[in-house]
């Protein structure tokens, strides 16, 4: 048997067998493959020595699950600025002492700060949060638009947070939001489109990603060229 | 079927190692590779309701996937060493890009992209290979590794060869 060059064996299949998960026709019929060809042989030591390079593992550490109370809405950290903030930057009340932020890079910078119990952390792209946190994010476009805010909850429940309002390229806008009790993880979508979407339009692209989990939705499909986004995902830990 | 807490822990052991390797294939070391695994398995257990049962290892490695590239968006692990994390000795007889324009460089590429050259260049993997990982064709793996090896001469070296056959 040669192994078929325009068909090579598959990296899975490789981790597969140095795992010992391949059933043992497979990983005998591999074996002998790899006898006549060099190039798999070598592929399979390699895959062999990177997996046992791995170690021992770190200890696993999921989430603590709670019990589901009654879905709750998303809650504007400052309700009063909300409206008057619809053709404004939202800026937060009082400045922050700025800690040293992650910063995404790509379509367009976002930083994110949780607050809790006047404690700031800068925060990467999986926040571990919990009711009564407060999330301030900065975001600053590449181009102009309309940035809007959504939230995708893991039961499927979509909806926008504050209003649509207008960007400029390389300014900043700020914003700020809290985390209410919904016990399950949630994702955030930072937009930043031409004009503001329907939240229609945006359940849509959420309908067309619905096989995909919560947790590698990390961006919408077909919300239109051009759109800019960046996405947060939210767990939540335990009560304290 | 439903993952339980006990099933996953049990994937984690036996699958763990293997995605525990890709993730340090892209990241370049342990620390970052360990949080990449733990996000990984968090997301896992996050999405258990829609887990069907089957290919756990490709589940697995689709979710260890994302998880490395957020965590290399967020830590820039080539910052202090863009050459030793592209595993690129410095080019003979030229003038080396100085650390900081390379650790530049490398910021004003996708983190996407910044790993697929990772994974060419200090991996070695094939581009079947890269392919695979990354879901794609290995056309647009060859296109998109052109492109950035133009653009990253100066860092790679014209010692290093530009994408291969395979």
């Amino acid at each position: 048997m040669r192994a078929d060059p325009s068909n090579p064996v598959s990296r899975l299949d490789l981790e597969r067998w140095a795992l010992g998960r391949l059933d043992p026709a497979a990983a005998a019929a591999l074996v002998a493959q790899a006898r006549e060809d060099a190039d798999l042989g070598a592929r399979m030591a390699r895959v062999r020595r990177e997996i046992e390079a791995a170690g021992d593992l770190p200890p696993l550490e999921l989430p603590a699950e709670a019990p589901a109370p009654p879905r709750r809405r998303w809650v504007w950290a400052w309700p009063a600025f909300a409206a008057a903030a619809a053709a404004v930057v939202l800026t937060v009340a009082q400045p922050w002492r700025q800690p040293p932020s992650e910063v995404f890079r790509g379509a367009f910078d976002l930083e994110l700060v949780q607050v809790r119990l006047g404690q700031a952390s800068p925060q990467g792209a999986l926040v571990r949060g919990r009711a009564g946190d407060r999330l301030q994010f900065t975001v600053v476009p590449t181009r102009a638009g309309t940035l809007q805010v959504y939230d995708l909850q893991d039961d499927g429940a979509l909806q926008p947070i504050g209003d649509a309002r207008p960007v400029t390229a390389g300014e900043p806008a700020t914003g700020a939001l809290l985390l209410d009790d919904f016990p399950g993880s949630e994702r955030l979508y930072f937009l930043v489109t031409d004009g503001a979407l329907e939240p229609a339009e945006v359940q849509r692209a959420v309908e067309r990603a619905h096989a995909r989990p919560l947790a590698d939705l990390d961006h919408l499909p077909g919300l239109g060229e051009g759109t800019l986004q960046r996405s947060v995902l939210v767990i939540k830990e335990g009560a304290p | 079927m439903t993952l339980t807490r006990a099933d996953l822990h049990e994937l984690y052991r036996r699958c763990g190692p293997a995605v525990r390797a890709r993730c340090r294939a892209i990241c370049g070391n342990e620390a970052d590779a360990d949080e990449a695994l733990r996000d990984a398995f968090t997301r896992a257990w996050l999405a258990r309701g829609r887990f069907d049962g089957r290919y756990p290892l490709a589940w697995l490695q689709t979710l260890g996937r994302s998880a490395a590239i957020d965590v290399i968006r967020r830590r820039r692990p080539w910052a202090d060493d863009p050459r030793a994390w592209l595993d690129c000795p410095a080019p003979r007889g030229a003038e080396p890009l100085a650390a900081l324009q390379a650790a530049r460089l490398l910021d004003s590429f996708k983190p996407e992209d910044a790993a697929m050259l990772r994974l060419r260049h200090a991996e070695g993997w094939r581009v079947h290979e890269i392919a695979e990982h990354l879901g794609t064709s290995e056309r647009t793996v060859r296109r998109r590794l052109e492109r950035l090896e133009a653009r990253a001469r100066a860092l790679l070296g014209p010692e290093r060869e530009v994408c291969h056959a395979s």
